[in-house]
């Protein structure tokens, strides 16, 4: 009897842990949705981990630094930051993230590119907002970006 | 007047001695302070002095910390971690000689030997002596970092995204390390004149904390960046930038590759070799789990926000 009402204790905990993921995420996929819509650009930062303040990692804090900056500078994109599993629930194709680190900025719901690796200076920030800020039918740095097809699922 | 006993020690001496132990028993009660000790509790040295009078000593040290620039926490008697770590800062900066220069006390000049002091985060009477002088003389605590012109490296270039650290010290061609990474700099400097290539600058020294407008990920707190510890680069081969995306070993010109392995031989880290790439960053890694990381980050971290004046690189 004690194991069933701890067993429904777990389950319950799990089932609320996964409620909260999931309306994370759906504040997400709804948050773009709504940009796209309002015609905002918008930015997908993806990491497979997203870097907590205490991690040693140099790559991470250049990463972070950069994208806050160019986030605190731009706010006329919607800058989203994701994990990997958040990228898998949200994204119709999520890139594999092979550098551990992807960037994609979508100008409109048909037109975007991927920066493939950690974006570690602000001169990649000014080519995507060259390309953001671009008419519909504007090129992107082919040495820098690569298309993507973009799909919320 | 100096106590009888003292006298075998000579005219020379004596009073000097007697000058110590008579300004050491209006320190902190007189007390060798330390962790878990507690003003409430009248617990000082280590244990509770049963049938001692009520004391402020603990509150009156970390007032006194407060004033050097080395404790920004609650005064409340309570000699905890912020308290002994407060303390550990400035028996780092009394040791390390930073003071040395603009030392002016007498009582420091003549009574206490910088070589007593050690990095403990207790309050031995050697601590004291020294915090009360630098109390008595306005001293404060000023941090590691230093000024450098990009003037002085002939193959370094200023990025045009390169960010002038706000601090009247700063000039707009001016870099801000630690300043023990000065000799890094001309390290890459002298690699980068052997190599024939020229260092673009994107950073230096950075500002803990969100930007301005707040943060889309967790700033990070453990970066060498943070202590002047490191810096952001793009090589410039054949004048153009070579950006972190096409610095991988296999596609580097030549030239790039006998900089980078000469910067490496000088015992600077590149972060191409991490395992998370970062190809274009330098540092002179400093554990960030250890004391020396944390006291310097606190210092020079103040240092900025207190705009502070930044000493020049000689």
């Amino acid at each position: 009897m004690r194991l069933c009402r701890f067993l429904l204790v777990l389950a319950v905990i799990a089932v609320a842990g996964g409620a909260v993921r999931a309306g994370g995420d759906d504040g997400k996929a709804r948050a773009i949705r709504d940009a796209l819509a309002a015609g905002q650009p918008v930015v997908l930062a993806l990491a497979k981990e997203l870097p907590g303040a205490d991690s040693e990692s140099e790559t991470a804090a250049d990463w972070t630094h950069y994208l806050n900056e160019f986030a605190a500078g731009h706010k006329r994109y919607k800058v989203v930051a994701m994990d990997a599993a958040e990228a898998r629930d949200l994204l119709a194709e999520p890139p594999p993230l092979d550098d551990s680190y992807a960037t994609i900025f979508v100008r409109s719901a048909d037109s975007a590119v991927i920066y493939d690796g950690p974006v570690l200076e602000k001169a990649v920030y000014r080519a995507a907002a060259a390309y953001l800020d671009a008419p519909k039918d504007g090129q992107f740095d082919a040495d820098i970006f690569a298309p993507i097809s973009f799909r919320l699922k | 007047m100096a106590p009888g006993w003292i006298v075998p020690f000579g005219p020379l001496w004596g009073p000097y001695i007697a000058q110590t132990l008579v300004a050491q028993a209006g320190m902190y009660g007189g007390y060798e302070l330390r962790w878990t000790d507690n003003d409430k509790l009248k617990k000082w040295g280590g244990k509770v002095q049963k049938g001692a009078a009520a004391g402020n000593f603990i509150h009156e040290l970390q007032e006194d910390l407060a004033k050097v620039g080395c404790y920004d926490a609650k005064l409340d008697g309570d000699y905890g971690g912020g308290t002994r770590d407060a303390v550990m800062r400035f028996q780092w900066c009394v040791s390390k000689g930073t003071h040395k220069s603009s030392i002016s006390s007498s009582l420091l000049k003549e009574i206490v030997n910088d070589a007593m002091i050690f990095v403990t985060g207790n309050t031995d009477h050697a601590t004291a002596r020294h915090l009360k002088a630098w109390v008595k003389d306005g001293f404060e605590v000023t941090g590691t970092l230093r000024v450098v012109a990009f003037g002085k490296f002939s193959e370094f270039r200023k990025s045009a995204d390169f960010d002038k650290l706000d601090d009247p010290s700063v000039g707009d061609d001016d870099m801000v390390v630690h300043k023990d990474f000065v000799a890094g700099l001309a390290a890459i400097n002298k690699a980068a004149a052997d190599a024939g290539e020229l260092f673009q600058v994107n950073q230096t020294l950075r500002v803990a904390g969100a930007p301005v407008g707040g943060a889309v990920v967790k700033p990070a707190s453990k970066s060498q960046h943070l202590i002047g510890n490191a810096i952001d680069f793009n090589i410039l081969h054949d004048s153009k930038p070579i950006h972190s995306s096409k610095m991988k070993w296999a596609d580097m010109p030549q030239k790039a590759k006998d900089f980078i392995t000469a910067v490496k031989a000088a015992g600077l880290r590149w972060g191409g070799d991490f395992a998370d790439r970062d190809p274009i960053h330098f540092d002179a890694f400093l554990d960030p789990g250890g004391s020396d990381f944390n006291i310097l980050y606190f210092l020079n971290q103040r240092t900025i926000q207190r705009r502070q004046p930044i000493l020049r690189a000689t």
